[in-house]
This record gives C-alpha cells, sequence and structure tokens, in this order.
C-alpha cells in the first residue's frame, strides 16, 4: 500500500454530485499536481483529505491509518493551506501562531530566531496584526500555521494565486525543499511554475481525478504543463 | 471530533485580547448609536408635547390698601393651591401698575378685591371681587380663567352656604357658643376637601410599565437597542472571518459551537468591564455631585452585585443573539439589515417600545417567546439590583438556542 492512498470518494453539495469516485495515491517524497477546472471539485478533495469536511463515501490512508474511521489521523499527518488565507485577522501574527502552535511541542521563539518563521520573513511582522499584513505576508503566516505540527503531507489549494512573482518564488523553493525531506505535497493549481514542481498530476473531471501520465516528471518537458492544462481544460466535458 | 481543552482555553483568551482591543471602537460606535437614538428621542418628544405646555395666566391682584391679613393669607393660599398654580400665577401690585400691564399684555386678568373682603364673607354681606378681563387678546385664556373663578365661586358658595345653615340652626336651638368651632371645623372641611378632592377617592397605581418607572422603562429599552446594535461594530469577531478559518479552527480542535461561544462570551466581556468602568465612573461622580446623584436616582434604584450578576447574563444573550442573526446572512452587509430589522422587531414584540399592556392580547402572550423579552427583564433587574431567575433562565435558554441555530445554519451552509 502507498503512503497516502484514497478511493472512491464520493461528496455531493446542495444535491449536487461534486465527487463521483475519486481516487489517487501519493508516496513519501512526492509533489502530486491536481488540475482542473473552476468549480470542478478541487478544493472539495483536499478539504476532505484535510479532514475539514467529510466525504459521504470512500476511504483515505494515512500510513495504513483509514483516516475516515480515525479522524485524528487527519491532523495527525496533514496540514492544511485553504485558499483563503484561515487565519484571525483580528490578531497579531504572533497570536495566530501561538494558536496552531499549542500542544505541538515547538516553541515559536525558536523557529522566529532562524527557524521556519524567520527563512519565511515572519520574524519582522510578529507585532502586525493579520488584518494590516500583505497577500503575500498571509500566505506565508498560513503555510507556516499549517507546517507548525510537523506534518508528513502538505496539502495547498492554489498557494500562489494572487501572489507577486517574488513570494511565489519563495513558497516554491520551500515546497521544494520539504519535499526533498522525504515529506509529500498535494497541491491544487493553475500555476505552470507550480505545477513543475510536481512529479504526478492528476486532472479532475466529472468528478473524478484521471493521471496524466504523459505529465510525469519523468516523461515531459517544462513546455507541455501549459499547453496540455489549455487542451484539456478546453474540453466541454472536463469543463463540467 | 478532536476537541482539546487547552486549545479552547487558548482560543478563548485570544478572543477576549481581540475583544477588549476593539474597545475604543466599540465605544465610538456606541456613542454613534447613542446620539442617533438620543436625537430620534428628543424629536419624538417635541413632536408629541410641543405646543401641549402653555406658560400660566397672569393674574393681578389689585388688595385695598386697608387689606386684612385673612384677605392676604386667602389669596397666598389659593395661589399655592396645584390646581390653581399650574394655570394661574398671582402678582401682586397697584391697580395703575394692574391696567398698563394689562394694556400692554402681559397681564391676562386683574382681580380687583374690595376693602375687607374676608369680614363680608363672614358676615354675609358679600361685596363681590371685580374680575376684568381683557377686550382683546389673551382669547384662549380669558375663557379658561373665567372657568377657573366659576369654579372657585361655585366652592365658596357652598362654602358659604354650609356656614350660614350651621349658624341659623345654632341660633335657633341655642347653641351660639357652638357657632365659632363649628365654623372653624366647616372651614376647615370645605377648603381641604374642595381643594384636594383626591381625599374622595380611594387610590391605587396601576402602570403599563410595572413596578418600572417611565424613565427606567426607556433607559432599559435604549440599553437593549443601543447594545444589540453596537454589537455590528464587532462582526468580526462575532463570525467568523470566512469558512475556511472556521474549517481550519475546527480541525484544530476548536467545534464551531465551541467556537461561537467563545466569541460571544468574549465580546460579552468586554462590554461588561467596559459597562462596569462607566458605573464606576457614575458612582464616584454621584458622590461628588448631588445633581448627578439625584439624575441617577431617576434611573438605578440601586446597582450593586446583582445587577452584575444580571448583566452577565443579558450580555451572553444579546451578543449570541447578534450572532445568530449575522450567521443566517450571507455577507456582512445582509447581516447588519437583518441584525437591525430582527432588534427592533423583537424589541417591539417583548414590549419594550409600547408596554406590552397596549398590544394585542395575541402579541402579549406570544411575548414570552421573544428572546429581547428576557434580556429587557434582565436588564431591569441591573436597574433595581434585583435577581429575577425567570429571566436569568430565559438569557441562558437563549444563549444555547442561539449557538444552536448558528451552528445548524453553518453546518447546512458548509460544502
Amino acid at each position: 500500500m502507498s503512503f497516502i492512498e484514497v478511493r472512491d470518494i464520493h461528496k455531493s453539495y446542495r444535491r449536487r454530485e461534486v465527487l463521483r469516485g475519486a481516487s489517487f495515491y501519493a508516496e513519501h517524497g512526492e509533489c502530486i499536481g491536481i488540475v482542473g477546472a473552476n468549480g470542478c471539485g478541487k478544493s472539495t478533495l483536499l478539504g476532505i483529505l484535510s479532514g475539514s469536511s467529510k466525504a459521504e463515501s470512500g476511504h483515505i490512508f494515512y500510513d495504513n491509518h483509514d483516516a475516515t474511521k480515525e479522524r485524528g489521523t487527519f491532523l495527525r499527518y496533514t496540514g492544511f493551506v485553504p485558499q483563503d488565507n484561515p487565519l484571525l485577522s483580528h490578531l497579531s501574527v504572533y497570536d495566530n501562531l501561538r494558536f496552531w502552535y499549542c500542544e505541538t511541542g515547538r516553541r515559536i521563539d525558536d523557529d522566529m530566531a532562524g527557524g521556519i518563521l524567520s527563512r519565511f520573513g515572519l520574524d519582522a511582522y510578529r507585532s502586525y496584526d493579520v488584518s494590516k499584513l500583505s497577500g503575500g505576508m498571509k500566505k506565508r503566516l498560513s503555510i507556516a500555521c499549517a507546517i507548525a505540527r510537523d506534518p508528513q503531507v502538505l496539502i495547498l489549494d492554489e498557494p500562489g494565486a494572487s501572489l507577486d512573482i517574488v513570494c511565489k518564488e519563495d513558497i516554491k523553493n520551500y515546497l521544494r525543499s520539504y519535499v526533498n525531506t522525504g515529506n509529500t505535497v498535494i497541491i491544487a493549481s493553475h500555476e505552470t511554475g507550480e505545477l513543475e514542481l510536481c512529479d504526478r498530476i492528476y486532472l479532475m473531471a466529472g468528478g473524478r481525478l484521471t493521471e496524466l501520465e504523459f505529465l510525469r516528471r519523468s516523461v515531459r518537458s517544462s513546455a507541455d504543463i501549459a499547453d496540455t492544462l489549455i487542451r484539456y481544460i478546453r474540453i466541454p466535458e472536463v469543463r463540467q | 471530533m478532536n476537541i482539546q481543552l487547552n486549545k479552547i482555553l487558548l482560543f478563548f483568551s485570544l478572543q477576549i485580547k481581540a475583544a477588549f482591543r476593539m474597545i475604543p471602537v466599540i465605544l465610538v460606535t456606541t456613542a454613534c448609536f447613542a446620539s442617533i437614538t438620543g436625537l430620534a428621542a428628543f424629536a419624538g418628544t417635541k413632536l408629541l408635547y410641543s405646543g401641549s405646555h402653555k406658560e400660566p395666566l397672569n393674574v393681578a391682584l389689585v388688595l385695598p390698601e386697608d387689606s386684612d391679613r385673612y384677605t392676604r393669607a386667602a389669596f397666598s393660599f389659593i395661589n399655592e393651591i396645584d390646581t390653581v398654580k399650574s394655570q394661574c400665577s398671582f402678582t401682586e401690585m397697584s391697580e395703575d401698575d394692574a391696567f398698563n400691564n394689562m394694556r400692554d399684555g402681559s397681564v391676562d386678568a386683574i382681580i380687583l378685591v374690595p376693602g375687607q373682603f374676608i369680614e363680608h364673607i363672614m358676615n354675609g354681606t358679600n361685596t363681590p371681587a371685580q374680575v376684568i378681563l381683557p377686550k382683546s387678546g389673551s382669547t384662549s385664556s380669558s375663557p379658561l380663567f373665567r372657568e377657573l373663578v366659576n369654579a372657585g365661586v361655585g366652592d365658596l358658595a357652598i362654602a358659604q352656604a354650609g356656614i350660614y345653615a350651621v349658624d341659623d340652626y345654632c341660633g335657633r336651638y341655642g347653641l351660639k357658643d357652638e357657632i365659632a368651632a363649628a365654623e372653624l371645623y366647616l372651614n376647615d372641611k370645605y377648603l381641604s376637601h374642595a381643594l384636594d378632592r383626591s381625599v374622595y377617592f380611594s387610590k391605587e397605581t396601576i402602570s403599563s410599565t410595572g413596578s418600572l418607572t417611565l424613565i427606567q422603562f426607556y433607559f432599559c429599552t435604549g440599553a437593549v437597542l443601543l447594545i444589540m446594535l453596537s454589537s455590528i461594530s464587532c462582526i468580526s469577531l462575532l463570525r467568523s472571518e470566512n469558512s475556511c478559518t472556521q474549517a481550519a479552527i475546527k480541525r484544530n480542535g476548536v467545534p464551531y459551537i465551541i467556537s461561537s461561544a467563545c466569541r460571544f462570551s468574549a465580546v460579552s466581556a468586554a462590554y461588561l468591564i467596559l459597562i462596569l468602568i462607566i458605573a464606576g465612573i457614575a458612582i464616584t461622580a454621584a458622590e461628588l455631585s448631588p445633581q448627578v446623584r439625584y439624575t441617577l436616582q431617576d434611573v438605578f434604584t440601586a446597582f450593586g452585585p446583582s445587577s452584575v450578576l444580571m448583566l452577565a447574563f443579558a450580555l451572553p444573550a444579546i451578543f449570541s443573539l447578534s450572532q445568530m442573526l449575522l450567521s443566517l446572512s450571507d455577507n456582512t452587509g445582509a447581516g447588519i439589515i437583518l441584525l437591525f430589522i430582527m432588534t427592533v422587531l423583537m424589541v417591539f414584540l417583548a414590549g419594550g417600545l409600547v408596554p406590552k399592556a397596549f398590544l394585542p392580547s395575541v402579541l402579549q402572550k406570544s411575548a414570552v417567546l421573544v428572546p429581547a423579552t428576557y434580556i429587557i427583564g434582565a436588564f431591569r433587574g441591573v436597574l433595581c439590583n434585583n435577581i429575577d431567575l425567570s429571566c436569568i433562565t430565559g438569557c441562558l435558554a437563549v444563549c444555547i438556542l442561539s449557538a444552536c441555530i448558528a451552528t445548524l445554519a453553518h453546518k447546512l451552509d458548509m460544502p
């Protein structure tokens, strides 16, 4: 069995069946990309993978643990960065981190002094209100909150959307190093730059996932991703 | 579900911190709403009562040069009677001044009192006093004054007839020694009963505002309206920023219903502290200034530990209700409109705007189902330093129901 096994996930929202048997797998040290048209169910799937919402049927295994039966597995294995930053905007950066660092065994001050928080540049903003941060800093803080528990799987929903090129590059570099340490990344994105990180890419259409095997890192060329995405997502069946 | 007590306590403490940081915003918003409410109340009062208050009639009293002390005492006594004082203002002046003042319009009527006026009443000579009204002007005042004089003359005529009857009776049956005592007794009875008619009735006060004065009644309503509407300033605290944040908080071990309770409890705590600080300032000011003390006594019968306890239940009920209403709407704008409409409607149904006694019986009966009934009731306890268990239970029920409805709305809205 692979490190992550997702089998036959079904989910409806307001009588509309969004996921109709989505399945995929991932191994340690892999980066998995999920692409698809807007509203196809990518965010719903990522929400289910992180335990933020429940699937109607199907199974999700993390390291042989069925997370659909043991809900604690989600929190133990995954960190989730949703599309909207999951931050308490009326609190400071430090207070937000306090909430996410609670009971993790890690110390914020240590991470601020040369750790991951200083790498994201958050040490200079520790007393700032989140509402006063730029979009890029908010996204960095969201990622910092998501990895507070040292999860083995990081799930990101369009992390580079509406960020400047420097911020995108910083996030990309961090994700590369995260995967290189043997962790797994699952990322939904339309950004070719982010998808270049991915070892394998799945296309979501009609509530199911199909691996685009010709986009595996071992066989693709860098120009293939953008061309393929445009071509595939234009197909009416894929857009539904 | 992965519920972790430490995280809940941390989340609650962070919410309290955020609520206290918002106190300046809360104060400004509350002041704005208070100004608007005050302006509306002032305008309404002016509209309702303008023109109903008239200056009393100015009556010139011309006493004879040789007037005895009984005459002066009699008119002085009449002038002090409430029913007369509310309509007339007697000023003693010379005859010339009286007529000059009537000509320039500063006097509405003149009473020319003859010499030995009282003595003549007593011996039956009855020299009349002349009442002079102007030919023009004071058109509405003059008939009023005439009615007033006629009523007074009628009272005196009855008193006089009674005294003559007793005099005759005593004279016929050889009780002349008793005449003085009988007259004294009758004078006392006729005057006191004629002037204070309330002695004829047994009084029972029934008020639509219950045990509260009108000022206290509307103070309660105003306070509830003001606090509920000022919760608009705390929207970012009362409702989650977005569904992602809420889902993440839940994922991190704080379920929606508990995070909701933390949010409205934190805002309530900030308001409680704020109100206690204001109450402390008011109490200190009352100790230093009698004028402030008298003003506060009009509103607060007492303020003590029971008031604080009632506030501690009323405020969470208000903010849980606001939170629930805000959670029922998709966006902030719609939430504010819903909050405003529902607040006014609930306060009306609870008998906060118009006393319940004046509402149709169906509405009176349905008031028990309206959350504002218990919140306003709790505020009455705050003013009177009373613990009302039914209101405490009602406020608790409002908190629990509101949190449950908000959670249900959140679940239905979730993808």
